[in-house]
């Protein structure tokens, strides 16, 4: 038991940090990747492993680093494991491809709208334009799904190759 | 389906209450503190990680553009940037420190911190925070806000914007939230107000339509304000436009420092 927790301590520690210093210092096309939605699928396609609250831990680091209203991200994170794991136990149960494609999709769109639409209702008064009307907003969602998928299918090979429990693509018929 | 769980978002929602509430009170910041202290040199590794990655592919990109000859040769360059990246991130930090000194050995009256960059930020494009820095000094290293930062040449890169206790945001000269008393290096030695402008280029407003302003001009700190020295190297002017009916002129500079890649920054701390 406390060498889980320990084990979880140092991989959500080392997890936040490495998304905060390294995944912002790529190049810009490379910047929307998601190292913590890709961990999350992941995550949730080989483990029952409750992470809710190591994603709010993950979410206080985030906010003693970024500039974003204290709080944010101690809400934010564990809102998207939170959607991620009611797809996955709801829709994408079946350890194929489609289903770890399925879950990075939704789990990027939702970051995306929930990110930009609470920043955007924050900035509310201050007359920032809807960030749904904003071209860089889907570009960079574009880009976000794009990387994050491809990200996501070299993971899922990486995987596949060294593990049987998950499936080349969809669950074939008769096949149990 | 699941059924919603509604005690455990209360308790969630109590703990980052109660988290939220002890931050602000600074009960939680010998936790933030040894947290920073442990894994400040880890991001500073991975950012520099990552800015090699940058660098690499920057330079890819624009020897794109080379003839086919060049081209070939780049390719055996790649296979040696490849296997010299970490000498070269190494050498880079090396040089940058010796720049630093440098610098602050040829004026010796002025005190100084040194800090590494440990984050870009680069989380959202909606948050106006895209662009600034991280680096690895704060209030306990004598940082605080205002105070102008400085690359390896001396040049200015931007000001603190926030001072945590072990960690400060900078932000970049080219950022709207960056605000500094300027001058031109002009025959009337114009004074102004340096702002970034679109993360781009520095706008120099409040200059009147009376100066005699030319492309090319240096813009450098003023010393109106506290703790900035007059005389420190920004940007060089690269557009001026008289509008008929203005009172001011519109004055446009670039920033002389790169501000991609930086490494190490120094923080000019007042006398």
């Amino acid at each position: 038991m406390m060498v889980k927790f320990f084990w979880y301590l140092l991989l959500f520690s080392l997890l936040a940090v490495w998304q905060i210093s390294f995944a912002g210092s790529l190049p810009w096309y490379l910047r929307e990747i998601n190292f913590f939605i890709i961990f999350l699928v992941f995550f949730l396609e080989f483990s029952h492993d409750n992470l809710f609250w190591w994603f709010l831990f993950a979410g206080f680091i985030f906010d003693f680093y970024y500039a974003a209203p204290f709080g944010f991200f101690m809400i934010f994170l564990p809102a998207v494991f939170l959607f991620a794991k009611f797809l996955s136990l709801n829709f994408f149960t079946n350890r194929s491809l489609y289903s770890c494609w399925g879950l990075t999709f939704f789990a990027v769109i939702f970051y995306y709208f929930v990110f930009y639409g609470a920043f955007y209702a924050i900035k509310f008064s201050v007359g920032e334009p809807l960030f749904i009307l904003e071209k860089k907003f889907w570009l960079s969602l574009l880009l976000a799904i794009i990387l994050n998928l491809s990200v996501s299918s070299l993971v899922f090979y990486f995987f596949g190759a060294l593990s049987d429990r998950l499936k080349p693509f969809f669950i074939v018929k008769g096949n149990k | 389906m699941k059924k919603f769980n509604f005690k455990l978002i209360a308790f969630f929602l109590a703990t980052v209450g109660l988290l939220i509430f002890l931050h602000f009170f600074g009960v939680l910041r010998p936790l933030e503190s040894g947290f920073q202290t442990i894994f400040n040199p880890l991001a500073s590794f991975f950012q520099s990680g990552g800015a090699s990655i940058n660098l690499f592919f920057h330079d890819q990109i624009a020897r794109g553009e080379f003839s086919e000859k060049i081209r070939d040769l780049e390719g055996h360059l790649q296979i040696a940037e490849a296997e010299n990246a970490s000498l070269k991130r190494l050498e880079e930090e090396n040089s940058s420190l010796r720049q630093h000194l440098k610098f602050f050995s040829e004026r010796k009256d002025s005190r100084y911190v040194m800090a590494n960059v440990i984050a870009s930020e680069a989380f959202s494009g909606v948050s106006e925070n895209v662009g600034d820095i991280l680096i690895d000094k704060g209030v306990k290293d004598g940082v605080y806000e205002g105070l102008v930062v400085l690359n390896g040449n001396g040049v200015v890169i931007g000001k603190i914007y926030q001072a945590g206790e072990r960690t400060s945001r900078v932000v970049l000269t080219v950022s709207s939230r960056c605000r500094l008393a300027a001058g031109l290096q002009n025959k009337n030695h114009t004074v102004g107000l340096a702002e970034g402008n679109l993360g781009l280029t520095i706008a120099i407003n409040f200059v009147p339509q009376a100066e005699e302003v030319k492309i090319g001009d240096n813009l450098v700190t003023s010393g109106l304000e506290p703790d900035i020295p007059a005389g420190l190297f920004i940007g060089k002017v690269s557009d001026v436009y008289r509008g008929s009916n203005e009172i001011w002129q519109k004055v446009t500079a670039e920033p002389a420092a790169n501000l991609d890649n930086l490494i190490i920054v120094s923080v000019l701390l007042p006398r």
